[in-house]
C-alpha cells in the first residue's frame, strides 16, 4: 500500500477522526496542504485550527466561509501547486444552524422569527450532538456545492471521536421525538396548553421567571414544525454523502496502547457501519531507524572521549535507552494495530521534535503521509 | 488532551455546569535533562560523530527541544486556565508498573 496521495485518489471526501491530542488538525492540514501542493483545489474544514499554523497560513481570523491560503505561500515555500488551491475555514455549529434555518424555514416571517427566538438560540448552541452534526452538515453543502476537487474535514474534538457517525440520527431523533411532537402537533397538547394564550400558567410563570418562557417555547415548536420534513430529508443525504464511495475516513491516532486500542475499536466501528475506510495515520512515532543497534560499553567509550564528561554521558546514555524502550513500545503497538488493519494503509509518522506551526511544518510531515511506502519513510527517518 | 481543550473544559465546568475545578495537570512533561550549553556540545558531536554516537546526541537533542516546547505549552496553559496547574512526569517505561504508579502518585498528591 502506498500513500495519502494514492488513497485520495478520486475521492471528494477525506474525514479525519480520531481523539483530541493525536495531532489530527495537524494531520488534517498537511493532507490539504499536500493535496493542494499536487494540483487539486482543496478545503480543509476544522473546529480548532492551531492558532500558529493559521497566523503563517496567513489566515488569522477564519470564519464559517472558506478563505483561500495565498498562493505566495506556497511560492515562498517554493512550492509550485500547478493551479492547486488550499482553503481553510472554522466550523460555527451556531451559524451553520441558522443557515439551516434559512435554507428551510417556508417563508421570510417564520425564518425570522426563529433566529430571534430565545430558545432557539439557547438550543441552537446546547442542541446534543449539533457541533458533529453541524461538521456534517458544511461538509454536505459544500460537496453539494461543487466548488472544490477535495474536502479534509478534521472533526470536531467530542468524548468519542465517532459521534459524527450518530450526529445525524441524534439530530432527527430529537426533532422527531415524543416531547416535541407533542408540541408541534396542532392538535396536540401543546395547543391545547399554548393555544390559550391567556391562561392562567401563562401569567403565573411569567411573574414567577420574568420571562416570556412558554410563549417563546410554543412560538419556537410551531414554527419550527414546518421544518422537520426539510431536516429529515437534509440528514438523510448527509448520512448517504458519508457513506459515499467517494469518501475516505482516516483515522488519526497516536502509538501509545490506548489511542491504538482506540484507533482500532474505529476501525471495527467504520468497518460495521459501512463507511469507507481508507487507513490509520499513527502520529508521534519513535522510529526505531533513528537509533541503531549499539555495544553499550563502545557507546559509552565514544561518548566520554567526544563530551569529556562523565556526568553528561551517563545522561546521554539514559536518554537513548528510554528512547529506546519507547521505540520499542511504538513498534509493538504499531504491530497490533497493522494485524487488525489486514492490509489496510498505516502511515508513521515520527515525533517531530517541535510543533508544526507552517507550511514547511506540514510538507515535512507530508514527506511520511505521501511517501511510497513504510520503506521510504523509514529511510526518510533514518537520513531526517 | 491539548491545551485549547482543558481552557474550554475548565470554562464550561465552572461557567456553564458550575463544577469548580481545584487543578489541572499537565501530564508527561519531559524532564529538562541537559543545560543549553550541553545542547551546543551534543550539536558539534551529532555533526561530527555517526552511527549509535551521532543516534544518542540526537535523540538528546531531540529531548531538549520537546521539553523546550512542551514548557511553551505550559506557560500557555498556565495563562488560559484560572485553576493551579501541576505538572506529572513523562514514563519512559513501555508499561506502567508498581514504581511508575507510585512515582505519579508522589507528583499528584
Amino acid at each position: 500500500m502506498a500513500g495519502v496521495g494514492e488513497l485520495l485518489e478520486g475521492k471528494r471526501v477525506c474525514i479525519c477522526a480520531g481523539s483530541g491530542g493525536v495531532g489530527k488538525t495537524t494531520s488534517s492540514a498537511a493532507i490539504a496542504a499536500g493535496m493542494a501542493a499536487r494540483g487539486k483545489k482543496v478545503a480543509v474544514l476544522t473546529i480548532d485550527p492551531a492558532k500558529r499554523l493559521a497566523d503563517s497560513l496567513g489566515l488569522p481570523e477564519l470564519g464559517n466561509e472558506e478563505r483561500q491560503v495565498d498562493p505566495k505561500v506556497f511560492e515562498d515555500a517554493g512550492i509550485d501547486t500547478q493551479g492547486g488551491e488550499l482553503w481553510a475555514m472554522m466550523l460555527d455549529a451556531k451559524a451553520t444552524f441558522d443557515e439551516l434555518v434559512r435554507r428551510h424555514a417556508p417563508d421570510a416571517e417564520t425564518r425570522d422569527r426563529i433566529l430571534s427566538n430565545r430558545i432557539y438560540q439557547q438550543l441552537s448552541n446546547a442542541l446534543a450532538g449539533s457541533q458533529e452534526y453541524m461538521a456534517m452538515e458544511k461538509l454536505f453543502e459544500l460537496h453539494a456545492e461543487d466548488r472544490y476537487d477535495l474536502l479534509v474535514l478534521d472533526t470536531p474534538p467530542s468524548r468519542n471521536a465517532l459521534d459524527f457517525l450518530e450526529a445525524p440520527k441524534r439530530l432527527m431523533q430529537f426533532i422527531e421525538g415524543r416531547a416535541l411532537q407533542v408540541f408541534m402537533k396542532p392538535t396536540g397538547l401543546g395547543m391545547k396548553v399554548f393555544g390559550r394564550g391567556t391562561s392562567m400558567m401563562f401569567s403565573v410563570l411569567r411573574r414567577l421567571t420574568g420571562v416570556e418562557v412558554l410563549e417563546d417555547l410554543s412560538e419556537f415548536f410551531q414554527a419550527f414544525s414546518g421544518m422537520v420534513g426539510g431536516f429529515r430529508e437534509r440528514a438523510k443525504r448527509v448520512n448517504e454523502l458519508l457513506a459515499n464511495r467517494e469518501t475516505c475516513f482516516l483515522v488519526v491516532c497516536a502509538p501509545q496502547g490506548e489511542p491504538i486500542t482506540e484507533a482500532v475499536y474505529f476501525h471495527r466501528k467504520l468497518v460495521e457501519a459501512k463507511m469507507p475506510f481508507g487507513g490509520v495515520i499513527v502520529n508521534k512515532v519513535h522510529y526505531e531507524s533513528e537509533l541503531p543497534d549499539h555495544d553499550p560499553e563502545q557507546l559509552r567509550s565514544e561518548l566520554t572521549t567526544a563530551l569529556n564528561d562523565e556526568d553528561l554521558t551517563q545522561r546521554v546514555i539514559s536518554n537513548y535507552e528510554n528512547y529506546r524502550a519507547l521505540a520499542a513500545r511504538d513498534r509493538k503497538n504499531i504491530k497490533r494495530l497493522t494485524a487488525e488493519m489486514r492490509a489496510r494503509l498505516v502511515i508513521q509518522v515520527p515525533y517531530l521534535d517541535t510543533d508544526v506551526h507552517d507550511l514547511a511544518g506540514l510538507m515535512r510531515i507530508n514527506d511520511y503521509l505521501f511517501a511510497a511506502g513504510a520503506r521510504e519513510r523509514t529511510e526518510i527517518a533514518a537520513e531526517a | 488532551m491539548p491545551v485549547n481543550e482543558t481552557a474550554s473544559l475548565e470554562h464550561t465546568l465552572t461557567e456553564d455546569v458550575g463544577v469548580s475545578v481545584d487543578r489541572v495537570y499537565m501530564n508527561a512533561l519531559y524532564p529538562e535533562r541537559f543545560s543549553k550549553d550541553e545542547a551546543e556540545r551534543l550539536e558539534a558531536v551529532s555533526s561530527d560523530g555517526n552511527g549509535a554516537l551521532r543516534a544518542a546526541c540526537r535523540a538528546a537533542l531531540s529531548e531538549t527541544r520537546r521539553a523546550a516546547a512542551q514548557r511553551e505549552q505550559l506557560a500557555r496553559l498556565a495563562e488560559l486556565v484560572t485553576a493551579p496547574v501541576r505538572t506529572l512526569p513523562f514514563v519512559f517505561e513501555p508499561e506502567l508498573g508498581v514504581g511508575e504508579i507510585h512515582e505519579l502518585s508522589e507528583a499528584i498528591d
